[in-house]
This record gives C-alpha cells, sequence and structure tokens, in this order.
C-alpha cells in the first residue's frame, strides 16, 4: 500500500471515529427538535398570537439590520480590505470582539452607552429618541453582534480578489468607483452574498444583548428567541415548536450559503 | 530617434529603482533576475505605483512630470497592460471582456462599436468564441482575447508582463507570432517583461537589462551578444 493511500485510510476511519462524539452533541439537539415536535403542535404554535407578534418582531428587525449591515458593511470591508495605513490595521482586529464578547457584556456596554442615563443616550433623549428598552433597541443590538459576520466575509472576499483585474480595468480607463460596481462587486457577490446570509442567521437568533438592552415586551421587543425563553415558564410546548421553527430557518439559511459558496469556488476558478 | 522616454526613482523599505529607458518603434524586452523590479517598472510606467523625480513622455505625450507638476490618471493614460494573469475578467464574454473600456482620450467616441468588436476577434481569431466566458477558452485562445482587448484599446505603448510565460510550449509559439505580426502592424511602441530568449528573438526587441536596482545596460541583441561576462545575461543568452 502506498504512503499516501496509508494517510487516507487513517483519516477516513480514524478521522471519523475520534469525531463521532463532537459530530453527535452537534447533530442531535436538532434531530431532538425534529422527533419530539408533531405537526398538530407545529399548527397549534403557528395559530398563537404569541408566535405571529414575535416572527413580525424577529422578521421586520432583522431585515432592517441586515439592510444596515450591507449599506455600511461593504465600503467599510472594501475600505479595510485596501487600506494598509496603521489607523486599519488597528481597527481591524477590534471589529471581531462581538464574535468573542459574551452577548450580556455586549448587552450592558449598549445600555451604559444607549441607556436612558447613559454616556450617549442623554444626546439621544435631548433629540427625543431613546433607544433602549424599544424595537430601535432591538435592531442596534443585531447590527452589533451580527455585522462581524458579515465584515469578515467580505473582507476576505475583497481580499481575494485578483488586483491585476482592477489594475486592467483602470488601464482601460475605467474610473475606481465604476471599478468597483462592474468588476469587485459582481466577482465578490457570491461571499457577500455566503456573509449577508451568516450575518441575517445571527441576528435572528440572537438572544441576551437584546434581552439586557431591549427588553422582552410582546409586540416590541420580543423576538422569537426570547418568546421561547418566555414560553418555557409557560407553556413548553410552544416553545419547543418555536425552536423548531427557528431550527428550520436556520437550515434554509444554511442550505442558501452553501450554494453561495459553491458559487464563489466557481467564479474564483 | 527615441519616441519615448521613462525615468523615475522609486524607494521601499527594502528595495529601490532608479529608472531611465528610452526607445523607438521596436519593442523593449526587460530582462532581470526574479524580484528585481521589472512588474514594479510596469505598474510605474502605468501611475499604479508612487514615484519620484518622474518623466514619462509617450510620443507627444507628457503622461508624468515632476519638475512641472504633471501627472495624468491612471485611467487617463490610454496605456496598455497585460499581466502575466492576462487580466481578463471571469464574469463577463469574451465579447464584453474585449468591448469593456472607456476611451476617454484620443477618440472621437468613448463607445466601442460592436462592429469594432467583432472584427478584432476576428483579426485575432477568437469570433467563434464571442459568447463563451474566459474560464470556457484554452489557455492560448485567453491569450488571444487579451491582446484584442489590447489592439481596440488603441494604446499609446503597450506593456506585457510575461506574456507566454503561462502556456505550453505550441501555445507560446502561436502567441510570439500573433504579437509579433500585430503589434508590428499597429507600429505600437511595447515593453515587455520576459525570461524567455525566444521571446526577444520573434518580436525583434531591444534588451535592457535591470540589475540591482538599475538599467545597467540597454542596446540591441548584438549588441549584449558581444558582452556576456554577467551571469545572468550568459544564462539569458546561452538559450539561443
Amino acid at each position: 500500500m502506498s504512503k499516501s493511500g496509508a494517510t487516507s485510510d487513517f483519516s477516513r476511519i480514524w478521522g471519523l471515529v475520534a469525531g463521532i462524539p463532537l459530530l453527535l452533541i452537534l447533530l442531535l439537539p436538532g434531530l431532538a427538535l425534529v422527533i419530539s415536535v408533531g405537526g398538530a403542535q407545529v399548527w397549534a404554535a403557528f395559530s398563537n398570537p404569541v408566535f405571529a407578534e414575535a416572527l413580525a418582531v424577529s422578521l421586520s428587525s432583522s431585515l432592517i439590520s441586515i439592510l444596515m449591515i450591507l449599506i455600511a458593511g461593504t465600503p467599510l470591508a472594501w475600505w479595510l480590505a485596501r487600506s494598509s495605513s496603521r489607523f486599519s490595521r488597528f481597527i481591524e482586529p477590534l471589529l471581531d470582539l462581538p464574535v468573542v464578547m459574551p452577548p450580556a457584556v455586549i448587552g450592558i456596554g449598549l445600555l451604559l452607552a444607549f441607556g436612558r442615563n447613559g454616556i450617549f443616550g442623554q444626546f439621544f433623549d435631548s433629540l427625543g429618541w431613546t433607544p433602549a428598552f424599544s424595537f430601535s433597541a432591538v435592531v442596534i443590538a443585531q447590527v452589533v453582534i451580527a455585522a462581524p459576520f458579515y465584515l469578515r466575509a467580505a473582507i476576505v472576499s475583497f481580499r481575494n480578489q485578483d488586483q491585476d483585474l482592477e489594475d486592467v480595468a483602470r488601464t482601460l480607463g475605467h474610473s475606481p468607483s465604476q471599478i468597483f460596481f462592474k468588476i469587485v462587486l459582481p466577482l465578490s457577490r457570491p461571499g457577500l452574498v455566503a456573509g449577508g446570509l451568516l450575518s441575517w442567521g445571527r441576528a435572528l437568533g440572537e438572544f441576551g444583548a437584546t434581552l439586557l438592552f431591549a427588553g422582552n415586551m410582546p409586540g416590541v421587543t420580543q423576538t422569537l428567541p426570547l418568546a421561547i425563553f418566555s414560553e418555557l415558564e409557560k407553556e413548553v410546548h410552544l416553545a419547543i415548536a418555536l425552536s423548531l421553527l427557528l431550527f428550520a430557518l436556520a437550515v434554509i439559511l444554511l442550505g442558501f450559503m452553501r450554494r453561495f459558496e459553491n458559487l464563489k469556488e466557481r467564479v474564483g476558478r | 530617434m527615441s519616441t519615448w522616454h521613462i525615468r523615475f526613482r522609486l524607494t521601499r523599505a527594502l528595495f529601490s529603482l532608479d529608472i531611465d529607458l528610452s526607445g523607438g518603434e521596436r519593442p523593449l524586452a526587460l530582462i532581470g533576475a526574479n524580484g528585481s523590479g521589472k512588474t514594479t517598472i510596469l505598474k510605474s510606467v502605468l501611475g499604479l505605483e508612487k514615484v519620484q523625480d518622474c518623466t514619462i513622455r509617450i510620443g507627444d505625450r507628457v503622461l508624468h512630470d515632476s519638475e512641472s507638476g504633471i501627472e495624468v490618471a491612471v485611467e487617463d493614460r490610454n496605456l496598455a497592460y497585460l499581466p502575466q494573469g492576462l487580466g481578463l475578467f471571469p464574469h463577463m464574454s469574451v465579447k464584453e471582456n474585449i468591448g469593456f473600456m472607456n476611451r476617454s482620450v484620443e477618440a472621437t467616441s468613448t463607445d466601442v462599436h460592436e462592429d469594432e468588436i467583432f472584427q478584432i476577434m476576428k483579426q485575432v481569431g477568437v469570433s467563434q468564441h464571442a459568447d463563451k466566458l474566459p474560464s470556457q477558452l484554452s489557455a492560448g485562445e485567453r491569450q488571444k482575447v487579451a491582446l484584442a482587448r489590447l489592439l481596440l484599446q488603441k494604446p499609446g505603448m503597450v506593456l506585457l508582463d510575461e506574456p507566454t510565460s503561462a502556456l505550453d510550449i505550441l501555445a507560446r509559439r502561436e502567441v510570439r507570432n500573433i504579437l509579433a505580426s500585430h503589434l508590428a502592424d499597429f507600429a505600437i511602441p511595447t515593453v515587455l517583461v520576459t525570461h524567455d530568449f525566444r521571446d526577444v528573438k520573434q518580436l525583434s526587441a531591444d534588451l535592457a537589462y535591470l540589475h540591482c536596482g538599475k538599467i545597467v545596460q540597454q542596446g540591441s541583441l548584438q549588441e549584449f551578444e558581444n558582452a556576456t561576462e554577467d551571469v545572468f545575461l550568459s544564462e539569458f543568452l546561452a538559450q539561443s
């Protein structure tokens, strides 16, 4: 047997055997949800007003969040991908902070910054806008938590692009803005869409920071994850059905992400 | 008589260039060891690198003159650049790739007419691939598409970065033939970076040898053959 054959046998058998416990931990919760919830239970959840309200808050807030992330995040990622200044090198790692920080800590930070008595909260209060414990707070918390996922994907997408293409386009008479819209964006689109979907998924699932900064008010700040949290103490079957719904949404998002990641590989070839 | 003149200095942390080059209508092949700065010279001429004490004149046009504060923007220089990877846009068809240009200088119209695109595609032999993506073409065909775009640009100067290095032997010969005939037909001043002696021979190019950040020798192939003390040069010429 050749050496490479032996190596591939080792990875095939022992890699899988060693990974089984982790695979089980990763996959069993989803499987348990699918097995535990019957069709009648899902239908009952659908017709419950808690579900409709939470779904409306979740979808509207996460769509506004992802729109804000795309509009502000794309140029920021582009600048970070192309700049070699000290300032950009200092800023870039800070953008990952929300990924490693506990959401509860982010929630406290948001309260201290934008709460009624917070550092900037007083300023906003004087303008007649109090973000804390409002729908705006849900959006702000989601943006902070979810933006790094999009930014990271967008920066990588922009950096992976062949710089020669931009150079050639400039020699062909195109301005930097034309190049951005005609070359950079179309070629980065699969990576940007995959990053956007990941970011949207994270915004939909946001819990800790939202609870602390926006509260848990049905119809105003209660998103699906917060509704699950509330219903666990009152109606556990509804909580489980809502969880299955969020799980299904996550699976659909993952499917789309895979599709765009495959596309990214093909475009990059 | 020289039709173009390039002079500039470029300083980086571990690297510096002090370049003075001029030429006529014969192509000029830039040769030198890897990492000596040949591609950087091309990019400096294009305006993609920050340079000092610079004079770039192509024909009657002054593209850069540090003394009088003239510096024409990259997109207005009308210089054609063919990088090693060819710079074809992977999401555009062959036809779109060739027509993707803004003619702002020395042209009566800013739009490229479809007839012109088809004419040039026919001339280099890629008209049957008009609607294909670059990834669906062979290496030689991709090179022809890049060349078609370059010729349609009607540039003031052509800058080629190792135009045949990524090709197999037969495709190299084909591309050399196309380059030699078309560049001569269009009479465009050309600077190419190459490691291949056959590129120099086929294009009847003069040579400029870059060593330690300077052009240490420039002249015809015959002039170089008489002075071969340098190890790099003797190895390069030995390819003949």
